[in-house]
């Protein structure tokens, strides 16, 4: 893996011209205000498109992400808002963590056992949590927003660490962890084996099942922590609106930075740049006084063209 | 003497320079099941390709209904009459079997709206004629396989097709499905409709076909009623022998004769079954020993490596490694036993196309080359560096998709793969089909080595000559059966054809 994936050099021109671009037009660019702002906008996209990037590698497509982030941010508030935590503060902070945490890694659990011992297909299995998964936040938090005041929590959202924002943090060290599963794990070897050929994975003696579950679980997981974030960064939780359409966003991200929706590619640090080069492309158009409706449509844009792109690849 | 329904004279075809088809004739009379058979490449599928408008001919002409005629595309070979059974159906699963047989030929009332009165009363008609007994309202794909395929051979006649083509109709079909469908068959046959029957299975074609064509080398080599030929007789043709010579290496029977011993037993089946195809095989594996695994196509021999690399679940018999009876339910835990099988389809069973040739050949390796769930890619490095040179993977690199390598390569990476384990018992599935000569002389060389070292190997191979130099015995399976075993030195070609075909020639 020494060489430079051709398609990842021309994501990095394409988000350095844009850079350029921004030095020379938007005021204010070069400005660690306008890092940290992006940054963390950027952060919450970056960490679920990790995860779907995973599951686009092994063939398959998780649209209950939103979702998912919306029942581990309606559940951490309502830990550390009850007596118990108020009582045990260190414990209770760790609980309203730990626990969202391992609620989404069981909903990522109930995809990959649909997906991978029922044979159902993963846009349908994830279906399921899409659906669901919010109307479950809803009723665990009676439909009502849910906000708060505890720095501790809030931290995870709204702190900063040598002028960049946490979450910014915690996006740059999962890509790099996830990268380095990909590259060196036997788990990452057998996840681009068994989406680039799963009879043939099978007859080399894969645990396709296996791996498939937990490439459910860890986008799963990677959502609830992005619902944690949003939380965290609005000192409010509102179950009906936390994740709404971040599966797309995630799928975007994962588009533009390289995976292919056949599977069998896992290209993390697309992923994290496509993260960022929609941000910034977004940002962009705002800073320069460009509507918001025609932001989409500027997006939407360069999504096609990343596909476009993408087109023909495969022999 | 009136002119057959249809008269395709001196068909040619080649695709980019090389000829699949040099001299085709076929002739089947109104009425009248006719088979095609040949070996793989004789040309069977171009010829009919041509004959239903996939392929455009470059030469030779086709008389249908006595008159000369162009079909350039499927849909005007079906207007014409000719209807296609595929092997994958073609029609709607989730619709209505009434919906299905008058797809696209509606019958309409005054106002255009489909006459669903009609469409019903149809449908009963077609069912009725061949004894299909089932409720038409029901949505297709709730019925077995089986029916699904006389339904559209049911819509087909009920289309006025005048020839119905069926391509290894019985493939995915059990006994008692098989006898339905030559009831319809012989039901057609009444009504005057032809039939094209396509099927490896030679009993099927003596069951039921009045005539038969053979293919070989891209030319018609013979036609003849079936009742004027013995199965030795028509496999003899396909394969270009005389029915004679293979009848007289048949009487000097070297079967039992005394061999040099073998190692110890590596694996044992003793009737195993997985289904239709696999109905019983007798099976023993010996360290340093090749077997050979010989018979015609369909006569089980892939189904046997299924079975024994846990790809199909047994349904009877006894499978036993080092003496001891084991059960091996996928190709993980048959890995695990110690067990390789190189398969037969490179594309779909074997290559990862994306992946490297490093990471394609320590893919069944891999958990021997973790610790704690990483790999350990220095060790990985040195033992691909160690395959590459010594079985003569020409890559540019190790790191360079496998994708981008020629067959041969792929097939040594495949090999490579295999041998990585360093398994017991190493099953091949034609490990030399589709690579240039050069490759497969490397490819069988290195077989003789790793089976010097001890390894025992099941070769399964449609290339008697492969068979004959390379195995130590060589098992002849017909029917699903392993039904003789040969032993080397001295199986000589025509033996060896004579067991395949000895069920016919008895």
């Amino acid at each position: 893996m020494t060489r430079l994936d051709p398609r990842l050099a021309g994501l990095l021109v394409a988000l350095a011209v844009l850079l350029a671009l921004n030095v020379a037009i938007t005021p204010n660019f070069l400005n660690m205000q306008t890092l940290a702002v992006n940054a963390s906008q950027v952060a919450t996209i970056a960490i679920v498109a990790l995860g779907m990037t995973l599951v686009i590698a092994s063939g398959g497509i998780d649209l209950s992400v939103g979702s998912v982030m919306a029942v581990a941010g309606a559940l951490a508030p309502m830990i550390f808002l009850s007596a118990w935590a108020v009582a045990n503060p260190g414990l209770g902070l760790v609980a309203s963590i730990v626990l969202p945490l391992l609620a989404a890694a069981a909903c990522g659990l109930f995809n990959g056992l649909l997906i991978a011992h029922l044979g159902v297909q993963p846009i349908i299995a994830t279906l399921i949590f899409f659906i669901s998964g919010r109307g479950i936040a809803q009723v665990l938090t009676n439909g009502q927003l849910q906000t708060f005041t505890n720095p501790d929590f809030t931290w995870l959202g709204t702190g900063r660490i040598l002028g960049l924002p946490v979450q910014g943090w915690i996006a740059l060290v999962l890509t790099v962890v996830i990268a380095l599963v990909v590259r060196r794990t036997i788990y990452g070897r057998y996840l681009l084996s068994v989406g680039g050929n799963e009879r043939a994975s099978v007859l080399a003696g894969a645990p396709v099942a296996r791996v498939k579950i937990a490439t459910y679980v860890i986008a799963a997981t990677l959502a609830g922590l992005a619902g944690l974030i949003v939380v965290a960064q609005n000192s409010a939780s509102d179950a009906a609106r936390i994740g709404q359409l971040m599966e797309l966003d995630a799928i975007a991200a994962a588009v533009v930075g390289g995976a292919a929706l056949s599977g069998g590619r896992a290209p993390i640090f697309g992923t994290l740049l496509g993260a960022i080069f929609i941000q910034l492309m977004g940002y962009t158009l705002i800073a320069n006084g460009i509507s918001d409706e025609m932001t989409l449509i500027v997006t939407a844009a360069i999504i096609a063209i990343a596909v476009w792109l993408q087109r023909g690849r495969r022999v | 003497m009136t002119e057959p329904l249809l008269q395709m004279t001196g068909i040619t075809k080649a695709f980019g320079g090389v000829p699949a088809l040099a001299d085709g004739n076929l002739s089947i009379g109104a009425g009248e099941v006719h088979s095609i058979v040949g070996q793989n490449g004789a040309g069977k599928s171009t010829l009919i390709k041509i004959l239903t408008g996939v392929y455009r001919r470059d030469g030779g002409t086709v008389r249908w209904q006595g008159r000369e005629v162009d079909l350039r595309s499927p849909r005007e070979a079906q207007a014409a009459g000719i209807a296609t059974i595929y092997q994958e159906l073609t029609l709607v699963p989730q619709r209505t079997v009434i919906e299905n047989i008058v797809l696209g030929y509606e019958p309409k009332t005054r106002f255009g709206m489909i006459d669903w009165k009609t469409a019903e009363a149809r449908t009963r008609a077609v069912l009725g004629r061949f004894g299909i007994d089932i409720d038409p309202h029901r949505p297709l794909g709730s019925y077995p396989t089986a029916i699904q395929q006389l339904v559209a051979i049911g819509r087909a006649a009920s289309m006025k097709a005048k020839l119905l083509i069926m391509d290894e109709p019985t493939s995915s079909l059990d006994e008692r499905e098989v006898g339905v469908l030559f009831g319809v068959i012989r039901a057609l046959k009444a009504q005057g409709t032809s039939v094209l029957y396509i099927s490896h299975f030679l009993d099927e074609i003596f069951e039921v076909c009045d005539g038969v064509t053979t293919l070989r080398d891209g030319r018609t080599v013979g036609a003849a009623r079936v009742a004027d030929l013995t199965k030795l007789d028509l496999i003899a043709l396909m394969l270009g022998r005389s029915a004679e010579d293979i009848r007289r290496a048949g009487m000097t029977e070297l079967a039992g004769s005394a061999r040099a011993e073998g190692g110890e037993t590596v694996l044992e089946a003793e009737g195993l079954t997985t289904g239709r195809r696999l109905r019983h095989l007798d099976l023993t594996l010996r360290a340093g020993e090749i077997v050979g695994l010989a018979g015609l196509l369909g006569s089980g021999r892939t189904e046997a490596a299924r079975a024994l690399f846990g790809m199909d679940r047994p349904t009877g018999g006894a499978l036993r490694m080092g003496g001891k009876p084991v059960s091996v339910s996928n190709p993980r835990a048959a890995i695990a036993a110690g067990l390789a099988f190189l398969t037969e389809d490179r594309k779909t069973e074997g290559i990862i196309p994306d992946l490297s040739v490093r990471e394609n050949l320590t893919l069944a390796l891999l958990p021997r080359l973790s610790r704690m769930g990483v790999v350990d890619e220095a060790r990985e490095r040195t033992v691909v560096e160690g395959f590459i040179k010594a079985i003569g993977i020409k890559a540019a690199h190790m790191d360079q998709p496998i994708r981008e390598l020629s067959g041969g390569n792929q097939q040594k990476v495949l090999l490579g793969r295999w041998l990585a384990i360093e398994p017991r018992l190493l099953i091949l599935d034609e490990p030399t089909r589709g690579v240039d000569v050069g490759a497969k002389r490397e490819i069988q060389a290195i077989i003789r080595q790793r089976v010097e070292q001890g390894c025992a190997v099941l070769l399964i191979s449609s290339e008697f000559e492969e068979l004959i130099e390379g195995a130590h015995d060589i098992v002849v399976m017909q029917d699903g059966r392993s039904t003789t075993r040969l032993s080397n030195p001295g199986v000589s070609e025509d033996q060896l054809i004579h067991a395949m075909a000895a069920g016919g020639a008895a």
